[in-house]
């Protein structure tokens, strides 16, 4: 067993298991799979945001090997359907037909031996288009003028929706009222691996088998099978290793769809690995948000009520299955933050542009939310002259009041978020801070910031209930195989990108039956071996998955005891389970033990043995089905040089509360890895879309923070058990991306609070500084 | 996103070479050359740009030598910034090979490839340009020409950069650089670079900005010291006829920086 048996109990330190081949090159993802007389697929694509389509010409000579829309007639588009009341779904269509939506859609698939085959006929495929003027800014886009991106609806919006609690009005004469506009550039995920599929037709069985790179098998499977009109048996989804996910891969694209439908109507196999030009332009579109918030308050800084305006670009179509919904509705729900506020006012919208379809980043809507009020709390502390932080400690949800509703409707189970935000401001020495900052002169100017969330994460059923989508999540379901030699296998339907759940799980299985992790196998990412599964999302594994495996491991030990009680011939209630081991005064029994006489020895079993035997196929949700509510604040020491523009990060710290950590060296991981996407979203990323956007095609233009980038944080771990999850644990995963912007962004408007330049946007560039002073000046 | 078709050919000699260009030309076929790929490939596979034969100068014999002689170092087309760095180290010759985009590229990104493909703010071009480098073109009839490093604006098709020539002053100079971007890896706003001969207290400047500007000047004992002392002074802009609007200040404050660390390493042991 590699490490030490310490490290696989649960909150060791166990050493991730599928590492050994990722580091010895035997991972096998989309783009490795090989299959006998397998052929690419390139796809033609719109090179303007918005058009009607004149003509696609194809030679003759290659109508074989060409799909256009009209190859396509009697298939219907992606259909992502929402219940809520007033949604607007746009279908996204496969190949577009009469007009494109966005620069990228894909018009026409060409098939080739090889993908450069593909592309050379691509290359002879005539494409006349009439441009439109494009529809790309979410501002205009909401304007009744704005021209409509789908001509037959009455505006550009997908839903819009008042989320209200207590009364606003009251707070109409506080005496302080501080107004922001905020807004986030257009991001993409850009995950290490691109997409891909690799789909292939059985004929012998009847069956398709496709290879995606997916964070979600059963929710694709069921994204395919419904497009296509197929039924779900007979659709196999593997997701292989996959490199990265970061909710990029948990919505289906219409290219996976339609290499399906090729791989079934040609009865043959096809390939599509996206690269990364196509990734960047017409793979996603996420964190694009503009909202204006109005905080009313009074001198103290205590907020008596929050307005807002908030908007989401949700592209052109509604992607499947979490739909345009989510991104704005979530916004605009989550702009209380982590403070008590009880009257709340927020118009949420998610705008039709001419952009690709909106997918769910990392985080979603939170970095966003926490983007606008941790801006707006910092402006407020400026209007009260008060040190930020204390605008915060006066706000801030206390111990007593948990478990506490929020103004929109969530339950946050515990926590004590004062003291968390103590432990910082300690770190940070802000008060040494502020002497040293009172000295400075020249151009360079220095500022600290901070930023304080929580995330909700481990959604059960009530939650997305109210969206009606097709991921919302019931029971998560694991199998757990006890094979003849002892061993377990379990069988689950989520899928690990990264996150270390080989490992993880594992550990679960070894804490609760004591079985050497060598015995362990972690099956995963399978629709044709495993429970159907909502996916990998919100942060919901090592709460609901772990907490499924934890259900099994126990329902298998409480089956077993029943035979090893036999087996020693004293009464259930005599034998305890330790180390692995049923035992008694009188012996022990081991799995091992038991499963041989399950297997080959059956005359040797009680005759009341349970006849579910070995296999067992449990669930588990989250009670309360708000889940779990991790939270912890980011602080950040940054000197700005006015001349140049330049932010360098002096200090960087972290204070997180997520419970109890089933292992704190993945935990970690994911707390940096999260960080470090969040340091790109402050400093780095931007994927400007404009009438022709290819200025972010590349690694080129679109700017990812390298490890030289970053500078080195700090991290402090609180361990606030949750009172509701199998050992304590919280969702985690996505937790440490949703401050860094605004806390860098509230570290540099504090260094330039006596110049008059205020920045409300991210990412923050050297450009973004300069041109606010040029503002100012003007 | 791959290449579209073409006919790949490595000569291995310079004549060969110019051949092959002069027959494509005349065959009204276009040919390409290929250096380190830090540039043509990415566009080649994007299909942005097309060719039917790519011409690789890697195994052109005339093109990889490495010497210094009375004018300077004569450095062949093929040197990477890699070999920059190990053949001049510890001296500013290092600093031009260090200073060129990150570890992955300096192994493959060529000094010709570099001087063909530079924008404005690209960080061959800038510090070549500070060490008033120039570099020896050999056109289609296999006629060679000098120019320096920054006045070249177009490049003939056919013809080929075969060598970089550095005068000897770099050899008890300085070169300090900066740039200013989001990111080491991103294309800067402003890339600038300052030649610095101490005993004789000399400077020369070059920058380039993603607005398109591109200049290089000298700068005397005199106008340092000014410099030093107010590094975004309008004075400085004017008399330095540095691009006016927002570059100027922020060329200036640059510069000042870069003066002003001159001084510092003066006071260092």
């Amino acid at each position: 067993m590699t490490g030490d048996r310490k490290d696989w109990q649960i909150g060791g330190r166990a050493p991730r298991v599928e590492d050994r081949r990722f580091l010895d090159g035997a991972a096998r993802f989309v783009a490795d799979v090989a299959l006998p007389n397998m052929l690419d697929i390139a796809f033609l694509r719109s090179p303007m945001p918005a058009a009607k389509i004149r003509s696609v010409s194809v030679p003759d000579e290659l109508r074989d090997n060409v799909i256009t829309a009209a190859d396509l007639e009697r298939l219907g588009p992606i259909r992502a359907e929402a219940s809520i009341v007033g949604y607007r779904p746009a279908f996204q269509p496969l190949l577009a037909g009469d007009s494109v939506r966005f620069e990228g859609e894909p018009i026409a698939a060409a098939i080739g031996r090889s993908r450069a085959q593909a592309e050379d006929i691509i290359d002879r495929i005539g494409l006349q288009l009439d441009p439109l003027p494009p529809v790309l800014d979410i501002i205009d886009a909401r304007r009744s003028d704005a021209r409509r991106v789908h001509e037959s609806w009455p505006n550009n919006l997908h839903v819009e929706s008042l989320i209200t609690a207590g009364d606003v009005a009251v707070a109409a004469d506080a005496p302080v009222t501080v107004k922001c506009s905020v807004k986030s550039a257009r991001q993409n995920a850009a995950p290490l691996e691109c997409r891909g599929i690799a789909a292939s037709w059985d004929k012998a069985s009847g069956t398709l088998t496709a290879w995606i790179s997916a964070q979600s098998p059963h929710i694709f499977r069921t994204g395919i099978a419904r497009t296509l009109g197929v039924p779900e048996r007979l659709i196999r989804v593997v997701a292989p290793d996959v490199g990265g996910g970061f909710g990029y891969k948990g919505s289906l694209s219409s290219e996976e769809v339609l290499v399906c439908w090729l791989a079934i109507t040609r009865r043959g196999t096809f390939r599509w690995i996206q690269d990364r030009q196509e990734s960047l332009i017409a793979g996603a579109n996420s964190r694009e948000y503009a909202t204006s918030i109005t905080i009313r308050a009074d001198r103290r800084g205590k907020i008596q009520a929050i307005e807002a305006d908030a908007a989401a670009d949700a592209g052109a179509y509604s992607a499947f299955p979490f739909t345009a919904c989510l991104e704005g509705l979530s916004l605009g729900a989550l702009l209380a933050g982590p403070y008590a506020v009880e009257n709340y006012s927020v118009r949420a919208s998610a705008v039709v542009t001419n952009k690709p379809p909106a997918i769910p980043f990392r985080g979603t809507a939170r970095p966003g939310a926490c983007l606008v009020t941790e801006l707006a709390i910092d402006a407020l502390a400026r209007a009260v002259d008060l040190e930020p932080w204390r605008v915060r400690m006066n706000n801030l949800i206390s111990p007593s009041q948990m478990p506490y509703r929020s103004a929109t409707g969530k339950q946050l189970d515990n926590g004590d978020y004062p003291a968390l935000l103590s432990r910082l401001v300690r770190q940070l020495d802000i008060e040494d801070f502020r002497r040293a900052q009172a000295k400075e002169t020249g151009q360079l100017r220095r500022g600290v910031g901070i930023a304080f969330y929580f995330q909700q994460a481990a959604y059960g059923t009530k939650v997305y209930k109210s969206l009606g989508i097709a991921s919302t999540p019931g029971f998560e379901q694991v199998a757990l195989i006890m094979q003849p030699d002892g061993g377990v296998e379990i069988r689950t339907g989520v899928q690990s990108h990264g996150q270390g759940l080989e490992t993880s799980l594992a550990q679960v299985v070894f804490h609760e039956l004591g079985i050497p992790i060598d015995a362990i196998l972690i099956r995963h990412g399978d629709t044709g071996n495993s429970p159907y599964s909502t996916g990998v999302w919100g942060s919901r594994c090592g709460v609901i998955v772990s907490g499924a495996v934890m259900a099994a491991c126990r329902e298998l030990r409480r089956r077993c005891m029943r035979v090893a009680a036999h087996l020693l011939q004293v009464d259930e209630s005599n034998l305890r389970f330790e180390g692995g081991r049923f035992q008694a005064l009188s012996g022990f029994v081991t799995f091992s033990e038991i499963a041989t006489i399950w297997y080959y020895r059956p005359y040797d079993l009680p005759h009341d043995a349970d006849p579910m035997g070995l296999e067992v196929v449990t669930g588990y949700r989250p009670e309360p089905e708000d889940g779990t509510f991790s939270f912890g604040g980011h602080g950040v020491k940054v000197t700005v040089n006015v001349e140049t523009g330049r932010i360098s990060i002096d200090d960087y710290v972290m204070v997180t509360d997520a419970g109890l950590l089933i292992n704190p060296l993945i935990a970690e991981g994911q707390i940096y890895g999260a960080w470090a996407q969040g340091m790109g979203t402050a400093l780095f990323e931007a994927a400007p879309y404009t009438t022709f956007s290819r200025a972010a095609h590349s690694f080129r233009e679109y700017v990812i923070p390298s490890a030289a980038d970053l500078p080195e944080p700090a991290l402090e771990l609180g361990e606030t058990r949750s009172p509701h999850t199998s050992y304590g644990q919280k969702g985690l995963g996505e937790a440490a991306i949703i401050p860094v912007g605004p806390a860098i962004a509230n570290a540099i408007n504090d260094a330039l609070k006596n110049d008059g330049v205020e920045i409300h946007e991210v990412p923050i560039l050297p450009a973004t500084i300069r041109r606010a002073f040029r503002d100012a000046r003007q | 996103v791959k290449p579209a078709p073409f006919e790949f050919v490595a000569p291995t000699s310079l004549d060969e070479t110019i051949s092959i260009l002069r027959i494509a030309r005349q065959g009204g076929r276009r040919a390409l050359l290929l250096a380190g790929g830090q540039s043509l490939l990415p566009q080649l596979k994007e299909r942005d740009e097309r060719a039917e034969i790519i011409v690789w100068t890697g195994k052109i014999k005339e093109l990889s030598h490495f010497e210094r002689a009375h004018d300077g170092w004569h450095i062949g087309a093929s040197a990477t910034a890699a070999r920059l760095e190990e053949i001049g180290r510890g001296t500013p010759l290092a600093s031009i090979g260090t200073s060129v985009g990150p570890p992955a590229v300096r192994s493959c990104a060529t000094i010709g490839g570099g001087i063909v493909s530079a924008s404005s703010t690209s960080d061959w071009l800038v510090r070549l340009a500070a060490c008033s480098a120039r570099c020896l073109l050999v056109g289609p009839q296999g006629r060679a020409m000098h120019r320096a490093i920054g006045e070249i604006t177009v490049l003939p098709t056919d013809g080929i950069i075969t060598e970089i020539v550095i005068p000897p002053q770099i050899d008890d100079a300085e070169l300090y650089v900066d740039r200013v971007g989001s990111s080491r890896n991103a294309v800067p706003d402003i890339n600038i670079a300052l030649l610095f001969r101490r005993k004789l207290r000399r400077g020369k400047v070059a920058f380039g900005t993603s607005g398109g500007s591109f200049a290089t000047f000298d700068l005397d004992g005199a106008q340092l010291d000014h410099i030093a002392r107010q590094s975004a002074s309008p004075t400085i802009v004017a008399a330095l006829r540095l691009p006016s609007g927002d570059d100027a200040g922020l060329v200036a404050a640059l510069l000042g920086d870069l003066v002003r660390a001159t001084r510092d390493r003066e006071v260092l042991p």
